[in-house]
Order: C-alpha cells, then sequence, then structure tokens
C-alpha cells in the first residue's frame, strides 16, 4: 500500500525525514519496502556569502557559503551563482542519484559540499543551474523540511493489521510511536430539507453478515473530472482518477480505510436498496467489464429487480456513475469479512474493497466516512444532501482486556510500571479505565495479554530489550539425522557428489515404478500435471542427473532423501555410478559399499545389492555411458538399530569461491606444481580463483612426494575448468589465465610447474 | 588418485547449523513431509481461511494431506513426544505450490527452532539469533529485530541483516502463541517459549552469490562440485 508522507500530516503533527519515518516504521512492526521521489536528508539551505576564481581552473569557482551559523568552502562549476544568493547544498556523506558526496580536492583546492540543481535535489528536470530559493528563504534547515514534502512510501502491511490500510490508520501509528495526538477535522456537512427515507427504503436481509450498511442521497451533482490536487494525491499513491464522485469514494477509501460505493439513483428500480444473498445462478456484469454468475452464500446490493454490485467486492456496470449520473446513492457498510474472502476466492477478484473488508474495516469509522465522502462531493461536485442517513446497524460490541503488567514484563524481560504501559496504550488509542483496557474499534488484532505483550514491546523498542544467554548442555545426537549426515561424510570421502532432487514423478515414471499405481501419493494441485506423483524411489531422479551431466566421465553421485507412498515416509540412500568401462564403475560401487559397511554393518543391514542398468534403459534416460551401476538402501532398519551416533561429523574445510556456471563450453586443462611440503593445497587452490573469475573450478586430483622432487618437496597436480559467461571459451584465453596461474604461482609459493 | 567427492551446499548449510545449536541443547527433531493439514495449519492456529492455505501456495495430496509448507509442522509432535524443557531444530524440506523462476522454487529447505520452558523470554530468542546468524555470516554482522505477524507466535519478529548496504529479511521467529501451546497440551500460563524459521536456501544464497534458485535443484556438478 502506497502512502503518501505528507497526507499523513493532515492526522498527525511530526517531523522526520524519509529514513526516520522509515527506520521508526520499520521498528515499530510497519515494513517499508520502498521510498519513491521525496526530498533527500543531507541537502541544507545556504547563503553565498562570497565567489573567488578557482586558481588553477578558468571553469571553477571557490564560493563561501553559510547556513547561518558556519561556513564552507566549496567548489562549483555552475555559472548562475551570485554573491547573495540562496542555494541548496549537499552536505558530505549526503547520497545524491549521481552518487555520494564526499569531501574532495578538485584541482588543488578542497571542496566540502556540493551546490545543487532542481533535478539533483529531486524537485524538477533541469540540471543546468543551481536551484535559487527565495531570498526570505530561512538559512540552516534540511531542505525536506521547509519544502512541500511528498515522498511516497510503499508500505507491506500484515493480514492483521486491516487497520493500518489507511493514511489515518498509518497517522496513528506514526502518532503512537512520536507520542503525538491524532487530528481528526470535524465534518460539517449543508443538507437540504428532504429527508433521504422519502426516497429510498433499505432492506438488509442478513445483519450478521452486514452488521453496518448506511446510504446518504445527494442530488444535482456535476459529475466532472476531479480537481487538480484530487487527482494528484490518488495518482501519486497509484491510482487512476476516474470522475469526481468515483475519486472521492476512492479518496475517503485511502484517507480513513473505509471503502464506499456510489451508485446512479436514476438507475436503480424501485427506489429500494436491498442487500442479500445472491439468487442460484444470477449473473452481473462488474465493472471491469466481467460477467460473474453468482452463487448462493454470496452478497449483493440489489434494487427489486437485479443486482447492483458484488456487495464489498465491486460495483455492476447497470448503476455506475457516468457523465449524466445527477443524483446519487453513497453507501459505506461493514460486510462479514469470511462472506467477502469467500466471494473474492470464487470469482477470482481482489479490489482495494474487498481487500479491506476481508481484514476488516472500524464499525464505528463508518458514518464518518461517508459524512466526509458526502461533504467532499458536495464541494466539489456541488450536490445537495439530503436529509439524514439510512441505516441498519447493530451496535458493535466493544471488548475489554486486562492489562497482565507482570506476565508482559516477564515475557519480554523488560520492566515497566504499570503507568507506563498505560500510557503506551492510551498512544495506541486504547481507552484505560483501571488495569482494564478497551480495545480500539479498529484494532481486531488483540484477544489475549500477549497481544497486548506486542504492543509494548513494539512501542517500547525491541533493540532495547536485554539479551539473555541459554545454558550450554550438548544434545544427545539421537536422532536419525547424525545417521544419516555420517553417510553422507562416508560417500563424500568416497568421490562421490551429493545430488538433491524434486520429490515429484511424472507419469512415465509413476508407470515404470515397482510400487502399485494405486499406492503412490498423488497431488491435487501439481505445478506440472504431468509431475503429479510423489517418488517411491531416489533412483529415476539419480538416472536424469547422470544423463544431463554429459560432460563428466565417470560420474559418482548419491543422494539421501525421503520417499512416500501411501504405506508412510521412507528414508533411502542411493548410489549411482556411470561410465564407459564396466571396471571403473564396479571398483568405484564396491568401494562406497566397503566404507558404508563400517557404518551399515551386515548387522544392521545383512543385504546391499548392486545393480545395473538395462541398456534399453540406458537409452530411456538419454545416458551417454555404457555402464550404470546403482544401489539403493532402505534406511529404516539401521534408523532403528543404530540409536545413538558418536561418530562426529567431518569439518569442512573447503573454501568455497562460487562461480555461476556458463552456457557455453568450458576448456579443462590440468596443471602440476611442486612446492615445499610447508604448503597446503588449499592455498594454492585459493589463489588461483583469485587470479580469475573465469575458473569455474579447481580441483585437486593427485598429490605425491618422492625423492626425485627434492628434498621436502610435495607435487600437487590440480583439474582446472575455464569457461566464459559470455561466449565459448577459446584456447587463447585459456592460455593467458594458464600464464597467470603458473607466473603466480611461482612468485608466491616458489612453485615450479611439471611438464 | 585423489577421487573429490563432495556434499550438497544445502546440507552444508543446515549442518554448521546443527553444529551451532547441538552444543546448545538443541536436539535436531524430523518430522513427515507429507503431512495432515492439522499439525500443518490448525494446530500452529492458522485458521481454514488463512491465505496461505489457498492451493496457489499449498500442494494439497488427493487424500487431503498437504506437502509440508513449513517444518513448523514438527512443534506440535515434538511437544506431545517430549516433556519441557523441550529445545530442539527441525531442518528439512518443504513445499510450496509455486512456478519455478530464478527467485522461486516449489522446493526449499528450512530450519525451525523451538524451545519450550518455563519462564522462556524474548531476550532468550535474541540471544540465540544474534550468535546464529553470525556464526554463519560474520562476527560484525549486523541485525535487527522488527515486529512482524505470524498466526503461531505472539509476538512475532522478523529478522533482518545488513546485506549490501540494506536491511535483508532472513529470518521469521517470536514467542509460541498461547493457543500452540495449548495444542500441544501444556499451559501456557505456565511454559513459554520461542521458534524461529528460516528458509535455507536463500541464506545460502547469500552467503555465497548465487543468483539462481533453480541451481539447488538442478544438480549440475558444474554448480555442485564448487562446494
Amino acid at each position: 500500500m502506497k502512502i503518501l508522507k505528507s497526507w499523513l500530516k493532515e492526522f498527525v503533527d511530526f517531523d522526520l525525514s524519509d529514513n526516520k519515518l522509515e527506520s521508526e516504521l520499520a521498528r515499530t512492526g510497519t515494513e517499508v519496502e520502498s521510498i519513491i521521489g521525496g526530498i533527500l536528508g543531507g541537502i541544507v539551505v545556504v547563503k553565498i556569502v562570497a565567489i573567488k576564481s578557482h586558481p588553477n581552473a578558468d571553469r571553477l569557482q571557490v564560493v563561501s557559503v553559510s547556513d547561518g551559523k558556519k561556513e564552507y568552502q566549496i567548489v562549483c562549476g555552475a555559472k548562475n551563482i551570485r554573491v547573495g544568493q540562496i542555494v541548496p547544498m549537499a552536505k558530505i556523506g549526503t547520497i545524491l542519484k549521481t552518487g555520494k558526496i564526499d569531501q574532495v580536492s578538485i584541482r588543488g583546492v578542497k571542496s566540502y559540499g556540493m551546490l545543487c540543481s532542481e533535478a539533483e535535489i529531486g524537485i524538477g528536470t533541469d540540471s543546468q543551474g543551481i536551484k535559487i530559493f527565495p531570498k526570505d528563504t530561512i538559512l540552516g534547515p534540511e531542505l525536506s523540511q521547509i519544502l512541500e514534502e511528498d515522498s511516497v512510501f510503499e508500505l507491506e502491511i500484515t493480514p492483521n493489521r486491516g487497520d493500518c490500510l489507511s493514511h489515518l490508520g498509518i497517522a496513528r501509528e506514526v502518532a503512537a510511536f512520536t507520542g503525538k495526538k491524532i487530528k481528526r477535522q470535524p465534518v460539517e456537512i449543508k443538507m437540504i430539507s428532504d429527508r433521504v427515507i422519502s426516497q429510498i427504503s433499505l432492506e438488509v436481509r442478513d445483519p450478521k453478515l452486514v452488521p453496518n450498511y448506511q446510504l446518504r442521497l445527494i442530488d444535482r451533482v456535476k459529475v466532472d473530472q476531479s480537481p487538480e490536487w484530487l487527482k494528484n494525491k490518488l495518482e501519486k499513491v497509484g491510482l487512476k482518477p476516474i470522475n469526481n464522485i468515483v475519486d472521492v469514494t476512492n479518496y475517503v477509501m485511502l484517507d480513513l480505510g473505509q471503502p464506499l460505493h456510489a451508485f446512479d439513483f436514476k438507475k436503480i428500480s424501485g427506489q429500494k436498496i436491498i442487500v442479500r444473498e445472491a439468487l442460484k445462478g444470477e449473473k452481473i456484469q462488474a465493472l471491469n467489464d466481467t460477467t460473474y454468475q453468482l452463487g448462493n452464500n454470496e452478497l449483493v446490493i440489489a434494487d427489486d429487480k437485479k443486482p447492483l454490485a458484488i456487495a464489498g467486492i465491486i460495483g455492476g456496470k447497470n448503476s455506475e456513475i457516468d457523465f449524466k449520473s445527477n443524483k446519487i446513492i453513497l453507501e459505506a457498510a461493514v460486510f462479514d469479512r469470511r462472506s467477502i474472502r469467500r466471494t473474492s476466492k470464487i470469482h477470482n477478484i481482489t479490489t482495494d474493497a474487498s481487500y479491506r473488508f476481508e481484514r476488516d474495516v472500524d464499525p464505528n469509522g463508518v458514518e464518518y466516512a461517508l459524512n466526509k465522502a458526502a461533504m467532499l462531493i458536495s464541494e466539489i461536485a456541488g450536490g445537495q444532501i439530503y436529509s439524514g442517513i439510512i441505516k441498519s446497524d447493530i451496535t458493535a460490541k466493544t471488548s475489554t482486556i486486562k492489562i497482565e503488567n507482570k506476565k508482559i514484563n516477564r515475557l519480554l524481560g523488560i520492566d515497566l510500571s504499570e503507568d507506563e504501559m498505560k500510557q503506551t496504550f492510551r498512544l495506541l488509542g486504547f481507552v484505560v479505565d483501571g488495569n482494564c483496557l478497551t480495545i480500539p474499534s479498529w484494532r481486531h488484532d488483540i484477544n489475549c495479554w500477549q497481544d497486548l505483550a506486542e504492543e509494548i514491546g513494539r512501542i517500547y523498542g525491541y533493540d532495547k530489550i536485554k539479551f539473555l544467554a541459554i545454558k550450554n548442555k550438548k544434545s544427545d545426537r539421537k536422532s536419525s539425522y547424525f545417521l544419516k549426515e555420517v553417510l553422507k561424510d562416508c560417500l563424500s570421502e568416497s568421490g562421490f557428489s551429493e545430488t538433491i532432487s524434486y520429490s515429484f514423478l511424472s507419469e512415465f515414471e509413476a508407470k515404470n515404478s515397482i510400487t502399485k499405481r494405486s499406492k503412490l501419493l498423488e497431488v491435487k494441485n501439481p505445478v506440472q500435471p504431468e509431475n503429479r506423483f510423489l517418488r517411491d524411489s531416489l533412483l529415476p531422479s539419480l538416472f536424469y542427473v547422470v544423463a544431463k551431466n554429459s560432460l563428466f566421465n565417470p560420474i559418482s553421485i548419491f543422494e539421501l532423501n525421503s520417499v512416500y507412498t501411501v504405506d508412510g515416509e521412507k528414508k533411502l540412500l542411493a548410489i549411482v555410478v556411470a561410465a564407459k568401462d564396466r571396471k571403473i564403475v564396479e571398483s568405484k560401487i564396491d568401494r562406497a559399499i566397503t566404507n558404508l559397511r563400517q557404518i551399515l554393518t551386515e548387522k544392521i543391514y545383512p543385504k546391499i545389492e548392486k545393480n545395473y542398468l538395462k541398456t534399453a534403459d540406458i537409452n530411456r534416460y538419454k545416458i551417454k555411458k555404457s555402464v550404470v551401476g546403482f544401489v539403493e538402501i532402505d534406511l529404516l532398519s539401521a534408523i532403528e538399530k543404530i540409536k545413538k551416533i558418536d561418530l562426529s561429523l567431518a569439518k569442512d574445510k573447503k573454501s568455497v569461491h562460487y562461480r555461476p556456471i556458463s552456457k557455453y563450453p568450458p576448456i579443462a586443462r590440468d596443471l602440476a606444481f611442486v612446492v615445499d611440503k610447508k604448503h597446503k593445497p588449499e592455498s594454492l587452490i585459493d589463489l588461483i580463483y583469485d587470479l580469475s573469475d573465469k575458473i569455474n573450478r579447481v580441483e585437486l586430483f593427485d598429490k605425491f612426494s618422492s625423492d626425485k622432487l627434492g628434498e621436502g618437496k610435495i607435487s600437487y597436480a590440480f583439474h582446472l575448468y575455464l569457461q566464459n559467461t559470455k561466449k565459448t571459451m577459446v584456447d587463447s584465453e585459456a592460455d593467458e589465465i594458464i600464464d597467470k596461474i603458473i607466473n603466480a604461482i611461482r612468485v608466491n609459493f616458489s612453485g615450479v610447474l611439471r611438464s | 588418485m585423489i577421487d573429490s567427492g563432495n556434499l550438497h551446499p544445502l546440507t552444508k548449510f543446515i549442518r554448521q547449523s546443527v553444529e551451532f545449536f547441538d552444543p546448545l541443547g538443541f536436539e535436531v527433531y524430523e518430522s513427515p513431509e507429507v503431512d495432515s493439514q492439522w499439525f500443518n495449519f490448525d494446530a500452529l492456529n492458522i485458521p481454514a481461511d488463512h491465505p496461505s492455505r489457498d492451493s496457489q501456495d499449498t500442494f494439497f495430496l488427493t487424500d487431503n494431506r498437504v506437502l509440508r509448507t513449513h517444518t513448523s509442522n514438527g512443534q506440535i509432535r515434538a511437544a506431545k513426544e517430549k516433556k519441557p524443557p523441550i529445545k530442539i531444530i527441525i531442518p528439512g524440506r518443504c513445499y510450496r505450490n509455486e512456478a519455478t523462476d530464478a527467485t522461486h522454487e516449489s522446493t526449499f529447505y528450512q530450519i525451525e527452532g523451538l524451545y519450550l520452558d518455563q519462564d522462556v523470554k524474548v531476550g532468550h530468542l535474541f540471544w540465540i539469533i544474534d550468535r546464529y546468524l553470525k556464526n554463519i555470516f560474520s562476527s560484525d554482522l549486523k541485525l535487527r529485530f522488527r515486529p512482524h505477524h505470524y498466526p503461531f507466535v505472539e509476538p512475532g519478529m522478523d529478522v533482518d541483516i545488513w546485506y549490501r548496504e540494506r536491511w535483508m529479511e532472513v529470518l521469521g521467529s517470536g514467542m509460541v502463541h498461547p493457543k500452540v501451546i495449548s495444542n500441544m497440551g501444556l499451559d501456557p500460563e505456565k511454559i513459554s517459549g520461542f521458534a524461529f524459521g528460516l528458509g535455507v536456501d536463500r541464506l545460502v544464497m547469500k552467503k555465497y552469490g548465487i543468483e539462481d534458485i533453480r541451481q539447488f535443484y538442478g544438480n549440475d556438478l558444474r554448480f555442485l562440485k564448487q562446494f
């Protein structure tokens, strides 16, 4: 929701820079997503007291300016400045759109700020000359305080705070944290002697779903464009002006949070407004030009013949205000939020009105909003307001709650007196009576003392809450988590890469799965209908990973994850090795099994079965390797038998130099260096990464020491994968990087390349 | 011949987190990925008409269960199995019904933390989150606690870290809502607690500067072998 800073000031006097307002709102629970426009902080009003020419530059001048207290020296290149002028100056540290203002030396003369043009301070488009203010402008203050502020704050309002969906609502928050009072102008409307009840009657069929419904009638309005101020305000907060009537209803909604609707009186049959459930199949063409077919349980506003609006959501074309309308019915109401939400979901329509009704509006604000809109319409569109309001309302219940001073202090770990808490609650609009609070009619989110604790906490400030240490006490490591992690370490140390893939299974895989179709779990609303089953095995995912990574040979991968069927959730471990040569596959799998056997002993898991994918399946998965071996282990028995893992997890020593993958082909090179044994391979790897961002990976694949290398020497051999994210890596580019690496290893580690 | 294998970056992050919480007495607790709506929503004070229960947000199975939308589904189960003091973290895979792109994924990992005891205070939550995030990022990390609404906590807070010259939200937290404590079979007037939940994928992205969230499930070995 967009909020205009100057609009907030209609409700509360405050004096905060944009940045301060943003941080105060965030601190108290209203998230600011962005601030648009406005004047930056750090720009002050100064007077030019002297101008000298720059000793070393013809086009520059050295200007002395004063903010009334202090003088500053500034180097400036603008031609329109004269002594005595009042101008804006960005102080050191100010961040303009063009960059940050630093203290600099320009051709040998120090400059302590910058004089700004209109464009630079964001109040106009002229970027040529320095902005000159009127002679009587006061020196010293921040510019943001003396110019009309029109910063727009884009806020995120959480669903529990429907009361914040208006300028009044946000102003209440500002009032609470600045300790100010909310100003609400009384609305005075002039009415004619004719009474509204002589013109229309109202029937609300289910007051439980419509606890408050009010209408005013205004005659002789002149529908036209809105005045500039109104159009401006609406546009700034992102609404398109339509005509002066609709604009006023929107304006009051943004102002007070109460949605309103206007009907053209002439288009209504029977001089009657009925609020009722829709008839099954009843149709209405809405203002968005879509025709909706309604069902029972959906509220409509109707006359004696037809529906005029989907209540609280959107108006109908058939009663729309147009440029010929001259007599209008103005509606303000409270609709049951569940009912609005249901209808809005069924038809997939969300409007500014439905959004607010779904989050509850202030039942005690309905009449004020209706009157304010009527007043504005009569001012802007000239209407004559009929006497009286026609209404159906159930008196809104007032709820009270006890201040639990001790409990609140205890939970928050603070020590506020009951009086201090009461003061905060008063600022938030609660009525205090002894140790009881009457909850404001606009707050629908206060139900228990913990809700009060939140109010105290956020106004008091979470930044002031003291940290409390939690006592050390090592856990028992009973969880199956540790078993899984130890198995992962074991496989990683055996040369396998861990993969993590989606839990979904395609229709095709489902057909081929060993689990019966009726035993697979199925997603009702999948992202892709094709992948609507949950996997019962990790293997298909791993086979796809093998196919995808055709650049790698051999490939050794594993996944340890959950699978699901109607019989429950299981944790499986699957390993896959693919290569061109059966011997390689076999030896890698055997090595993995041998290592796994250290943990999954035969007592725990009697038989680990090694399998090979059939050629037909290799082709089906589009795998470009001739041999694919795999193992899949159900960890259930291991989890049951190994209650406690005493093994510690491997320490992560690898320093990561993340490089996005290029979609263009890489070049692989191998390099081996002989260095002193005191150097760790990780040090060489770190250095190599730092030399070029075109290095996707450096992998140590061999190390050995022998007398032939020299005493105290060791050889490290690395695979290097070079890539260019913008084009195919070519040999000449690769050679350059390799030369750089060889050189750097020589300089930093006295390393010698082995040819 | 050195044949170097590697762990997935998500695994590594979760492990670093476990290694942080384990010495403080937080056990690792695992909860099911396919769960009833009661454990995933109702018991956590998320009413039937809450937006997060829309089919646009949650995967429903044909048997009306859901793919858990957070590992908070383990809160109630854990509390029923154990007695306070309860100190657990729940790492695991979660799901969101979402079309995937560079910043959105239907699959993600979460770490939930829960501490229930007599007299657990907001200060305990702040202490552990501050320590934890500094452990993950760096000891000079700047962070702030900002009030925020989640149905299962009251008061609720978001945690922002100062990252690349601006505040960035990384974690949701708060004091366990009294209704949730009641649903655990405990008395909210005697037992209090905190809970927090953080998205692992997004934090790993920030930690390494990874720009496309889909990399985590794409299983490109050129990506995986960097970790």
